[in-house]
């Protein structure tokens, strides 16, 4: 190869190499699906967001590898896919649990004893509030009123309600989910 | 179009912005975030002035650099209010860039000296320049801005993926108060693929495959110096410059860096913009 390709050759896979890299699917199996979510959305550059919450909805969260996939097949920066994920606080980065725990800090949870619940949870399951167990069974999150303070206080345990809380009998609750 | 810049009847075409046709006229709006060779963006706000449209009894204040020009328009830029605002703006952008020369220089012409806010101890003020001469000039991509709120940063994504950056330098050259910097890791790696490099002119299309023989140490290269002093500015800038069509009347932003002499003899590669009234 003479001086001259190997530059041009050096150009092209500065930019394609890493990108390749870090664009390997975490599941193979799941690649189509996130290519029938972009044809769902006909691959609108403009569906971005859209679309960035049906891949949250197959993953619960946005892996990079996918981010990379969306980047290169919409032809969008992937600093802008990056820019809209961090955003956006319904957009995850991270791992999430099995089961994904909202526990309700509003005010009327607040005077029941919602915090005690909260210490309760974070030395049963040894997860701080935005963090994810160990063993990727739960992924616990404090909101604020979940709207139904009359059971307070409550929270929710992927789309269950888990009302009437106490700290002592939380751990109990959480148990069936294990 | 017809409108009225301090009390003074003036004409600028359709599409012109407010800003553009002030300077036009020789009238000086500080502006921070604007620049010749990018779309505006209005994050500075440094150049609000206020506005009267035809038939409105209040005026307005708003970002001369986003507000197009409009038939009657009433338009004021040295007024109580506007100073009194534009003074506020410089102190935050003050305590968040106390190091910035730029920032100083231009609070102090405006009166200001000192910020009465602690100092934030970041010296990016967010305005985006960096961004989006990675975007529009270099076409590269390579930093955007993530998180949001007090959070907001300039950023790779990821916070490390600097696989699209071809170390132009066009951001640190753009940055007003020198908070961006070439992170070295990219010249590093750029360096340790071992045998022959390609120039960052040759990336950014300015030499026909042109092998690095310096270690990427730009600032002792001659070609780097050459071409840097040929455009009066980074060469990239001078060519989206070039490459959008003259306007005469155009003043050089204040505090543009070196002249802009040779921006006719910086190559035109880029299909000039489409742009109603130019």
């Amino acid at each position: 190869m003479n001086r001259v390709d190997s530059i041009r050759k050096l150009k092209e896979t500065l930019f394609a190499e890493r990108a390749a890299e870090a664009g390997r699917p975490v599941d193979p199996t799941l690649r189509g699906k996130v290519a029938e979510i972009l044809d769902k959305h006909r691959r609108r550059a403009s569906q971005i967001i859209a679309i960035l919450q049906d891949v949250q909805g197959l993953f619960k969260y946005l892996p990079e590898s996918e981010l990379r996939f969306v980047s290169r097949e919409l032809d969008i920066p992937l600093t802008r896919l990056y820019s809209i994920a961090t955003f956006y606080k319904a957009f995850r980065l991270k791992p999430r649990g099995r089961h994904e725990i909202a526990l309700c800090m509003g005010t009327a949870c607040h005077v029941r004893g919602a915090v005690r619940v909260m210490d309760a949870i974070i030395r049963e399951l040894k997860v701080q509030p935005g963090g994810t167990t160990g063993d990727m069974r739960f992924s616990f999150e404090t909101v604020r009123c979940l709207g139904c303070c009359g059971q307070a206080p409550v929270m929710t345990v992927d789309e269950e309600l888990v009302s009437r809380l106490d700290h002592l009998s939380v751990g109990k609750a959480l148990e069936k989910y294990r | 179009m017809k409108f009225v810049l301090n009390g003074k009847r003036r004409e600028a075409g359709p599409g012109t912005t407010v800003l553009e046709a002030a300077r036009a006229a020789g009238v000086d709006i500080p502006a921070l975030c604007a620049h010749e060779a990018l779309e505006p963006y209005g994050a500075c706000r440094l150049c609000i002035v206020e506005v009267r449209e035809k038939g409105k009894k209040r005026s307005r204040v708003v970002a001369s650099c986003l507000y197009p020009v409009k038939e009657g328009l009433e338009v004021e830029s040295d007024t109580a209010r506007i100073k009194k605002l534009r003074r506020f703006l410089l102190e935050l952008l003050l305590a968040r860039s106390p190091r910035s020369p730029y920032v100083k220089e231009l609070a102090a012409k405006h009166g200001v000296k000192k910020a009465r806010f602690s100092s934030a101890g970041d010296d990016c003020i967010l305005c985006g320049l960096c961004v989006r001469v990675c975007a529009e000039v270099v076409k590269a991509d390579a930093i955007g801005f993530s998180e949001r709120g007090i959070a907001r940063k300039v950023d790779s994504p990821f916070g490390i993926d600097h696989s699209r950056c071809i170390a132009c330098g066009a951001c640190t050259f753009v940055c007003p108060t020198g908070a961006i910097q070439m992170e070295y890791a990219r010249v590093t790696e750029l360096r340790s693929r071992g045998g022959e490099h390609p120039c960052r002119y040759t990336l950014l299309g300015f030499l026909p495959d042109a092998v690095c023989s310096l270690n990427y140490e730009c600032a002792r290269c001659e070609i780097d110096q050459k071409l840097r002093a040929e455009a009066g500015t980074h060469p990239a800038i001078a060519r989206a410059l070039a490459a959008r069509p003259a306007e005469a009347s155009r003043k050089p932003r204040s505090g543009a860096k070196g002249p802009r002499g040779a921006r006719a003899s910086a190559r035109s590669r880029k299909a000039p913009r489409k742009r109603a009234g130019r």
